[in-house]
């Protein structure tokens, strides 16, 4: 035996509720949450046998759909399948189901079911009376919005489809239902609108997922890494959110999700290098302002990984291009410092970087004493003790900042910038321009299941860039992304 | 193994740009304006400089100048290197000052010199004076060097008093290479309080033909 749920595919119950009592109290046997309870019918006809995980169940839908019925009504059992009868004839329960294989009846009472083994019957009934407690809904810190819905999902992957459905009235809506995690036996729902979706990725995402082994699914990211193209890349090429709306919008543009059990995290692909550039609050919000706050986060990615390699190149190989009086200025300011230009960026980067992650990590109390101990005293004390030169110190918080500004490229950017700041230092501008011309071909090369992350710009027409680096008013997007061959046209707009 | 060449195609191309010496800025001396004087018949080159201590730890910074003897303005400016303890960096010239005994020959020499040599900025001025030397040492009564204080006057008059001299560099080779080649370039004399902008001095195939006073520049710029 392995210790694995699949171990019990063959084998069946008795019908002897003695035996089978038995056969699960050596499945569990070093378990002390599993309760069983024996019940004898009013009439006397038939015993039951009652097992379920405590803390997992509702113990008033036990109480009251379970164990009442079976002790206050009478009723003759008739000589045929008696599971089928208490099924039909006896529990109040709406939902109720059977269980052939003892693998199955183990899945149902891990999962917060109840599992009811009639005596004298060789299948017994799973009763839906999951009753755990959930963080409930709130809204995502990673993704807050001024105007919007505020609702976030958590980590009962159920309730999350439901969640989504709740946005998506139709019955179009698919949610289809795996097992992932040898071990975890995890739920994992693919969710997706029927008439919309690309089929080729959704058949190309299955078929990843089917390669999938291993003992446990606790994320979200765990089948994320496995499944993404370019699983190297620094890009991403699946997407993530914990908005219900976002992964509605994202369907209705012919889209998957993949719903992990036990995370606020859904996936979504296939994944475009603009959705890196796109926030909730984009749709939320006129457009005229949503589209200066997304053309804001180009000029941001583009400030975070350039900055700092520009200054490098300018002030140790290009000086003339700088003017005269800057020139100067950082010339006289970097005087007594005694670490070379590269370094002192290298360094400053590494700093800040150390900054932002103390401060993801740091409780929010301590936060502001840190920023101000980080940020203000050491900075501040650096530049007078002349261990760093104040230009330096404001060129790498102006790029940290600005990076802030993309979220999801955090981890590029900072692989990004360091390596422009490494390339500047070796060959001046053209050092950086080659590898900026690297980086603009790796981003045009990516691919997310069949599908050309920068598809919408390669199309180069006026409707595939109507999302991209500005978001045009509802009526002039009348058309999906250019991904989607099956999803040409959305309903309503103007149709040209 | 595509990606491999690719890879190293980049790397030496990188290597090949040319751009490998790097410089702190600090390590550097910037020139804000060179001078030129004929001594013999040698060329003497008198290079003002802003000087960055880079050990101090005090945000200061000074001017010196430093002079060097050659046969010509290239010899000049390669002993003028090798005589100062660090880089010298003429991409921030503004002013390229040239003595009265600079004619003629020497003349046309430091103006080609000057326009090819790459580091020098193709919008820096030219400008006359009795001594350039002289005119370089003194004190610059509004900016830390003589040579941003005459790049100021000549900007100034152009914009108070409409005098406009086409003394950029530039624009100094391209009257030379005209049919008939005739300039004038503003003139400065060095006084004990600093410099003053009295007038323009007309040079014609070469050889200086007069000097002009302010009114007399603009007369003669309409």
């Amino acid at each position: 035996m392995s210790g694995r749920t699949s171990d019990y595919r063959n084998v069946k119950i008795s019908g002897d509720i003695n035996a089978d009592g038995q056969l699960f109290d050596g499945i569990f046997k070093n378990d002390a949450i599993l309760r069983r309870r024996r019940i004898r019918s009013r009439s006397g006809g038939f015993e039951c046998l009652l097992l379920y995980m405590d803390g997992m169940v509702n113990n008033e839908i036990i109480n009251d759909s379970v164990v009442r019925p079976l002790m206050t009504v009478e009723a003759q059992v008739p000589d045929g399948d008696r599971a089928q009868f208490v099924r039909e004839k006896i529990l109040f329960s709406n939902d109720v189901g059977t269980a052939a294989t003892v693998d199955e009846m183990l899945r149902a009472i891990l999962y917060g079911d109840t599992l009811l083994i009639v005596d004298k019957s060789k299948t017994a009934l799973t009763l839906n009376t999951k009753g755990w407690r959930t963080r409930g809904i709130s809204e995502p810190s990673d993704e807050r919005v001024l105007q919007g819905p505020r609702e976030g999902f958590d980590e009962a992957a159920m309730f999350n489809v439901a969640m989504i459905r709740r946005k998506l009235l139709t019955p179009d809506f698919c949610v289809e239902v795996a097992r992932m995690g040898q071990r975890t036996e995890t739920l994992v729902f693919i969710c997706y609108l029927g008439t919309l979706v690309d089929r080729r990725a959704l058949g190309e995402l299955k078929k990843r997922m089917s390669r999938i082994d291993m003992d446990g699914v606790l994320d979200v990211n765990y089948i994320a890494e496995q499944v993404r193209d370019n699983r190297g890349s620094l890009f991403k090429t699946t997407g993530t959110t914990e908005r219900p709306d976002t992964v509605a919008a994202r369907l209705l543009e012919g889209r998957i999700a993949v719903v992990v059990d036990g995370t606020p995290v859904v996936l979504t692909l296939p994944y475009l290098f603009s959705e890196n550039f796109q926030s909730d609050e984009d749709y939320y919000l006129n457009h005229t302002v949503s589209s200066v706050g997304r053309a804001l986060r180009y000029i941001c990615f583009f400030a975070a990984v350039s900055v700092p390699a520009i200054f490098v190149a300018l002030v140790s190989f290009h000086p003339q291009l700088l003017p005269t009086s800057f020139a100067i200025s950082t010339a006289q300011l970097r005087g007594g410092v005694p670490l070379p230009t590269v370094a002192e960026c290298l360094i400053l980067i590494l700093v800040f970087e150390i900054l932002k992650e103390t401060g993801v990590r740091t409780p929010q109390s301590l936060g502001h004493a840190l920023s101000i101990v980080g940020g203000l005293v050491v900075g501040q004390a650096a530049v007078e003790a002349r261990i760093i030169s104040a230009p330096m110190l404001i060129t790498v918080a102006l790029s940290g900042i600005s990076g802030l500004m993309v979220p999801r490229l955090k981890g590029a950017v900072f692989y990004i910038r360091i390596a422009f700041v490494l390339a500047a230092a070796m060959a001046g501008l053209y050092g950086y321009l080659a590898a900026l011309g690297i980086v603009i071909c790796y981003i045009f090369s990516l691919r997310s299941f069949g599908v050309d992350c920068t598809v919408s710009v390669r199309r180069f027409t006026r409707q595939s860039f109507k999302d991209i680096f500005w978001r045009a008013p509802w009526n002039n997007m009348y058309r999906r992304p250019a991904f989607n061959k099956n999803a040409f046209r959305m309903s309503g707009g103007r149709r040209k | 193994m595509r990606r491999t060449a690719v890879l190293m195609s980049v790397l030496l191309c990188l290597l090949l740009v040319g751009c490998r010496t790097t410089r702190e800025s600090d390590r550097r001396f910037t020139v804000s304006a060179l001078g030129f004087d004929v001594s013999g018949s040698d060329l003497v080159v008198s290079a003002e400089a802003l000087v960055v201590n880079s050990e101090s730890t005090k945000e200061e910074i000074t001017k010196k100048l430093f002079t060097a003897q050659g046969k010509d303005a290239a010899d000049c400016i390669f002993k003028l290197k090798q005589k100062i303890p660090k880089d010298i960096q003429l991409a921030h010239c503004t002013v390229v000052a040239l003595g009265d005994t600079v004619e003629g020959k020497a003349l046309d020499k430091v103006i080609d010199y000057c326009a090819e040599n790459r580091e020098i900025n193709l919008s820096t001025h030219i400008c006359t004076t009795a001594n350039a030397q002289q005119l370089l040492s003194g004190e610059a009564a509004s900016t830390l060097t003589v040579g941003y204080e005459l790049a100021g006057y000549i900007e100034h008059a152009a914009a108070q008093t409409g005098v406009t001299f086409k003394s950029r560099l530039y624009q100094v080779q391209s009257a030379r290479l005209a049919p008939s080649p005739a300039f004038v370039l503003p003139r400065f004399s060095a006084e004990e309080d600093g410099c003053t902008l009295i007038g323009g001095t007309k040079v014609q195939k070469n050889r200086k033909a007069g000097e002009l006073s302010l009114d007399e520049v603009g007369k003669d710029a309409k």
